[in-house]
């Protein structure tokens, strides 16, 4: 494995403290003497990244690489990349399929007819940049919300 | 819509034929792993246009396509593509558990849909055969260009597509992916307007 190629993260246990998923994907940054410094992207929250140091054993390489063309602007960027990275993963607050309350009145809503107290439903398996996908009750559209403004009224059941 | 004449193209035979679909392509176009972390997760790192990044790959009829180029300097360019080619590709994905957990829920808040599917006659059992007829419909309508466009951002650009059950037609809500998959995000997304 080398710079800039793309891999799975397949042991999770040593990173618990990260919340890292398995099958999370990442792009080698460094390697040197059986580990590597790799930047992970949260597969439950898509824009979320964190970069640490693993052993090479916990990872599997994907058979890619980070397109070249894009190495320069990765290389140029990357102190802007490392300020945004988190130290641990986020775990996500809401699960799809459950009942939710919104529980903010802001304009970003107001302005789609949407306000405090609204009830909906999850309806995204992911979030992205911390949204997740609710179809309200009161209102034909889903919307993108973000997940600190919601309160969890009924978790969806694990079956 | 576009102009008359800009569907309209000449094939390497000779043949006329009317090119409605295009591709809307970002700065990169990989397919398979690639895609899932360029497209999905540098996009966001480098802060690239989320939405240029999330349209990237995806099929639209021409008359009803987001506006382009979406913003100024935008890098993104079009490419026509043949119907064959998107009929090959485009498929329709719904979970079950959008009618078992969601439209079919016992929860109090639910008994508006709960109660206009049982209007027509459906219950829970019938959520497989739902979750079907709902896949078959909207993938003739999108493939028809018979799809509306409604919110775009960096999750991508949703559909409402009309879907019609007993003779009652209405908008179910749809998120389109690249190379013409179409994923429901709601079942019920109002009256047929």
């Amino acid at each position: 494995m080398k710079k800039f190629d793309l891999v799975k993260l397949k042991n999770t246990k040593p990173y618990k403290n990260l919340n890292l998923y398995k099958d999370s994907n990442g792009i080698i940054l460094e390697e040197q003497k059986g580990k590597s410094k790799v930047l992970f992207f949260n597969p439950l929250n898509r824009g979320e990244c964190l970069i640490t140091q693993v052993n090479n054993f916990d990872i599997s390489y994907q058979n890619a690489a980070f397109p070249s063309n894009l190495h320069e602007e990765f290389i140029n960027y990357f102190s802007s990349i490392e300020k945004r990275a988190v130290s641990k993963f986020s775990i996500p607050k809401v699960k799809e399929f459950d009942w939710v309350k919104l529980n903010v009145e802001k304009p970003k809503y107001a302005k789609e007819g949407i306000h405090k107290g609204e009830i909906g439903c999850v309806m995204s398996d992911h979030a992205f940049q911390n949204c997740v996908e609710v179809d309200f009750i009161n209102f034909d559209d889903s919307m993108a919300v973000d997940m600190d403004d919601l309160e969890v009224i009924k978790r969806r059941e694990d079956k | 819509m576009s102009a008359f004449s800009d569907l309209i193209k000449v094939d390497k035979n000779g043949r006329i034929y009317y090119n409605k679909w295009i591709e809307w392509i970002h700065l990169y176009n990989y397919v398979g792993i690639e895609r899932e972390v360029v497209e999905e997760y540098i996009a966001v790192a480098l802060r690239h246009c989320a939405s240029c990044m999330a349209l990237s790959g995806c099929y639209f009829f021409k008359g009803v396509m987001p506006k382009y180029p979406l913003h100024p300097h935008c890098d993104c360019k079009t490419m026509d593509i043949d119907i064959n080619w998107v009929k090959k590709k485009a498929k329709a994905e719904c979970k079950i558990e959008k009618f078992t957990e969601y439209i079919f829920t016992d929860e109090e808040q639910s008994k508006g849909k709960k109660a206009l599917f049982e209007s027509w006659g459906f219950d829970i059992s019938d959520s497989e055969y739902l979750k079907n007829e709902f896949c078959r419909q909207a993938l003739e309508n999108y493939l028809s260009g018979n799809y509306k466009l409604k919110k775009l951002d960096g999750e991508g650009q949703r559909l409402a597509i009309p879907i019609t059950l007993k003779n009652k037609t209405f908008y179910s809500g749809w998120l389109l992916r690249p190379q013409g998959l179409i994923i429901n995000i709601t079942p019920y997304g109002g009256k047929f307007k």
